[in-house]
């Protein structure tokens, strides 16, 4: 939009060039998968092996992509704030899943029911599938935004999250339907494969098909938000009195929102139905689900379709990793404790002399050195951002250390709390300091 | 207003209105009549449901009426906050919990349940006011969305820090094993899970309605949460106001999570699980009104828990032989809930505050 000088903007204040947040983007997710790889390799796993995995990683990040996506749609672009990603997400991957699996009757064993059976198993092809569980997905969204949509955006959050928690106690419950607490098994893969390397050849598969529909819908969504459709959708999120003065309709412009990133869920979750095989709703349609994607979307940088897929891949690069580490470190870090200790305390001590150098020391050896380093206000914005981020995963560390004393669990599970309160300690801290997220979103000037 | 800090009237005159205010009015009288004309109403549907289906229907409203102290007791906590700091505390059900573990450790630790309520009450206190200073004082004026967002983040910090330093495993508190009192034939209520919390849940009540009525704070309260602004402009601390709330809030929160935690078990996920019932009570009462609450919180339990029966009929193979039917009770607030919001967007318009501002 803003090609050339313009004679009509005046001179705007230097921009700095360097794309740092990009830097950082892809300095970040090849770190994740470099870490993963190199886990593997000490693992002594092979080649396809490794490969197989990070497929598995590519395909999981994809699909988080896609509801981060739809999530963009709804809040970085419209500003409804929907707090029941879980919700669709879990239409989209049951009706994809009855849709395509074939049926499975109830399976008695010796009388005593062992598997309920599930709805239909109707064995359509894939894209009729997906196509359904995007419709239906997308439905859902309207309905339920109907009465909603009106009213103030807390209200909104707390209408989708009631909703995400009935669908979840409607899948574990509904047996007939949803195949109860086992859920739907032997979803088939896009393509048999019968070779001895059929998990390779399957995830390739699904990572083809996952990057294509990505490609298919970020080019999309782009078209969209740059169309005067996208324009209204700011507008609205920016002052929504003013465009409906405009003579916009606005309910109608968020009604479609809404509908079109419930759909993009749906999508998600068909998408997860085939990538794993098997659905079941206790913990994959959890609400943590929603909140990883607001951190993803936050991260990326909300309105910001390039960040939302950045966010995707680095947040969900976290949980992989600590899957991926979580087979090497236990046994290293049980031992390892009072090493590790030691270590946080000679950090720390290290820090605070660094600090005590530079706030009290370091201005009579290099007077200049501040006002030379840190220069613009984003500078010291990162500059902020890294030191709290410091702080968190030094302070994760110790919360580590004491509950591995006094609480002692299997470190797998410690290290799946903390993630969690990690996800949450970033949400705080990126709403306070920076909700504009890494990838910032693109100001337009319009003329 | 010359007088600008309190802006109270003298001593006397403030004496002589309080007791003014207690003297029942024209708009008083016309609320208990609509009050016992509900009550009656109420009393006259449980009495058909008992002669249609027997005593057990009264067993199941006396379980509501349990249900419902809770709810009240969290949902006055979370609506006073609502409506003074404007945006929903999503963090409210794990400081219910994080209430409940507190007074959990203190008691397994040697002091008595009731000793460790109290001093879970008083550390929630002050949680509460570190939360508003170290969090959500920065998020001020930023709109609905980012409070909620962080207050997220805080609930997903308690729940899985209760559960790394408390595990998974389900926790009761040591409570003496006794039979129920029973009322009449067939309906009984458990001396601590039954009476305890209607007590603690009507004290509690009592002291929320005492505090807003008749004293300065609550009065300043009402008027902080009726208009920020116009609060602000007749010299009322709203900084102070703030505090209080979070006070109020997170120490009700903190006995909601007791007494949550003697009706059943202690699991980290019991105040995240009940959120959503408070949420509906608060929106049904109309946000930031703890009388409302205190309404909608009684509908909510009550339903919830009446629904009982119909579900279990629903369960008989003669009429639609629904699985696992008692489940969906929890689902029964929520269609109330949005039935109540499909009725309240009527009534309120968009304005320009209402997305989710970044």
């Amino acid at each position: 939009m803003t090609g050339g000088a313009s004679t009509h903007v005046s001179k705007q204040a230097p921009v700095p060039t360097v794309p740092w947040g990009g830097i950082v983007a892809f300095l970040a997710i090849a770190g994740i998968v470099g870490a993963g790889v190199i886990a593997g390799l000490l693992a002594g796993a092979s080649t396809q092996g490794i490969l197989t995995n990070l497929g598995f990683y590519a395909s999981i990040a994809i699909i988080f992509a896609v509801l981060a996506l739809g999530f963009n749609l709804q809040w970085g672009y419209t500003g409804l704030f929907n707090a029941g990603i879980a919700g669709f997400y879990l239409i989209g991957a049951y009706v994809a899943a009855i849709a395509i699996t074939a049926p499975s009757p109830p399976i008695v064993v010796g009388g005593i029911p062992v598997y309920p059976g599930h709805l239909g198993g109707y064995s359509l092809p894939l894209a009729a599938g997906i196509i359904l569980a995007m419709f239906a997905s997308g439905a859902t969204a309207a309905i339920i935004a109907l009465p909603a949509l009106r009213l103030r955006a807390d209200y909104l959050a707390i209408a989708t999250l009631a909703f995400a928690s009935i669908l979840q106690i409607f899948a574990n419950n509904l047996q007939s339907v949803t195949g109860g607490a086992i859920g739907i098994t032997g979803i088939p893969k896009p393509i048999a494969f019968t070779t001895a390397d059929a998990p390779f050849l399957n995830a390739l598969t699904i990572v083809g098909i996952g990057s294509a529909i990505l490609l298919l819908f970020i080019l999309l969504l782009q078209f969209m938000a740059e169309s005067p459709w996208g324009r209204v959708l700011r507008a609205i999120r920016e002052d929504e009195e003013a465009t409906m003065a405009l003579g916009k309709n606005t309910f109608n412009y968020k009604l479609q929102a809404f509908a079109l990133g419930g759909a993009l869920m749906g999508l998600a979750g068909a998408l997860f139905a085939v990538t794993l095989g098997y659905i079941s709703p206790s913990s994959s349609f959890a609400p943590s689900v929603t909140f990883s994607v607001w951190v993803m979307v936050i991260v990326g940088g909300s309105g910001n379709n390039r960040g939302a897929i950045f966010g995707a891949f680095l947040i969900y690069g976290f949980e992989w990793l600590s899957v991926q580490l979580k087979d090497y470190i236990p046994s290293a870090l049980a031992e390892g404790l009072p090493g590790i200790r030691s270590l946080l305390i000679a950090t720390g001590v290290a820090a605070a002399v660094l600090l005590v150098f530079v706030l009290f020391v370091g201005r009579f050896i290099w007077p200049s050195a501040r006002s030379r380093i840190l220069t613009t206000v984003r500078e010291r914005a990162w500059a902020r951002s890294a030191i709290v981020a410091a702080f968190v995963l030094y302070g994760l560390g110790w919360v580590f250390v004491f509950l591995q004393q006094y609480a002692p669990r299997a470190i797998g599970d410690t290290i799946f709390y903390l993630r969690l309160m990690f996800i949450g300690v970033l949400l705080i801290i990126l709403i306070i300091y920076r909700p504009e997220g890494v990838l910032r979103e693109h100001k337009r000037v319009l003329r | 207003m010359a007088q600008v800090s309190g802006s109270l009237p003298s001593p006397t005159s403030r004496g002589s209105t309080r007791w003014a205010a207690l003297r029942p009015t024209r708009q008083f009288r016309r609320r208990l009549f609509q009050a016992s004309i509900v009550t009656v109403l109420f009393l006259a549907f449980v009495g058909g449901l008992t002669v249609l289906f027997g005593t057990i229907i009264l067993q199941y409203a006396v379980g509501g009426l349990v249900v419902s102290s809770i709810v009240i007791v969290a949902a006055i906590g979370l609506t006073v906050l609502y409506g003074i700091r404007g945006f929903a505390n999503f963090a409210y059900g794990d400081l219910m919990t994080l209430g409940a573990y507190l007074a959990l450790l203190l008691s397994l630790n040697g002091l008595s349940l009731i000793w460790g309520a109290i001093v879970s009450f008083l550390v929630l206190a002050v949680v509460g006011v570190l939360l508003e200073v170290v969090i959500f004082a920065r998020l001020e004026g930023r709109g609905p969305v980012p409070p909620i967002v962080a207050s997220v983040g805080v609930g997903l910090i308690i729940q899985n820090g209760v559960r790394a330093v408390a595990g998974t495993q389900e926790w009761l508190y040591p409570v003496p094993a006794s039979q129920d009192i029973v009322l009449i034939p067939g309906v009984g209520l458990h001396p601590v899970r039954g009476f305890l919390t209607l007590g603690v849940g009507l004290t509690l009540v009592f002291s929320a309605h005492v505090l807003l009525k008749y004293t300065n704070l609550g009065k300043a309260m009402r008027a902080t949460a009726d208009n920020l602004e116009l609060a602000k402009a007749t010299g009322i601390d709203t900084k102070r106001v703030t505090y209080a709330a979070w006070v109020v809030s997170c120490s009700f929160a903190s006995t909601a999570g007791v007494l949550l935690g003697l009706g059943t078990a202690l699991n980290p996920t019991m105040g995240f699980d009940i959120i959503l019932l408070i949420f509906a009570a608060v929106i049904v009462g109309g946000i930031g009104s703890p009388y409302g609450a205190m309404l909608g919180g009684l509908l909510v339990g009550l339903s919830q828990e009446m629904s009982v029966p119909f579900l279990l009929w629903l369960e008989r193979p003669d009429v639609i032989g629904l699985q696992f039917g008692t489940a969906y009770k929890v689902a029964i607030p929520f269609i109330i809930l949005f039935v109540v919001l499909g009725e309240r967007r009527r009534s309120e318009t968009p304005t320009g505050e209402a997305n989710g501002g970044r």
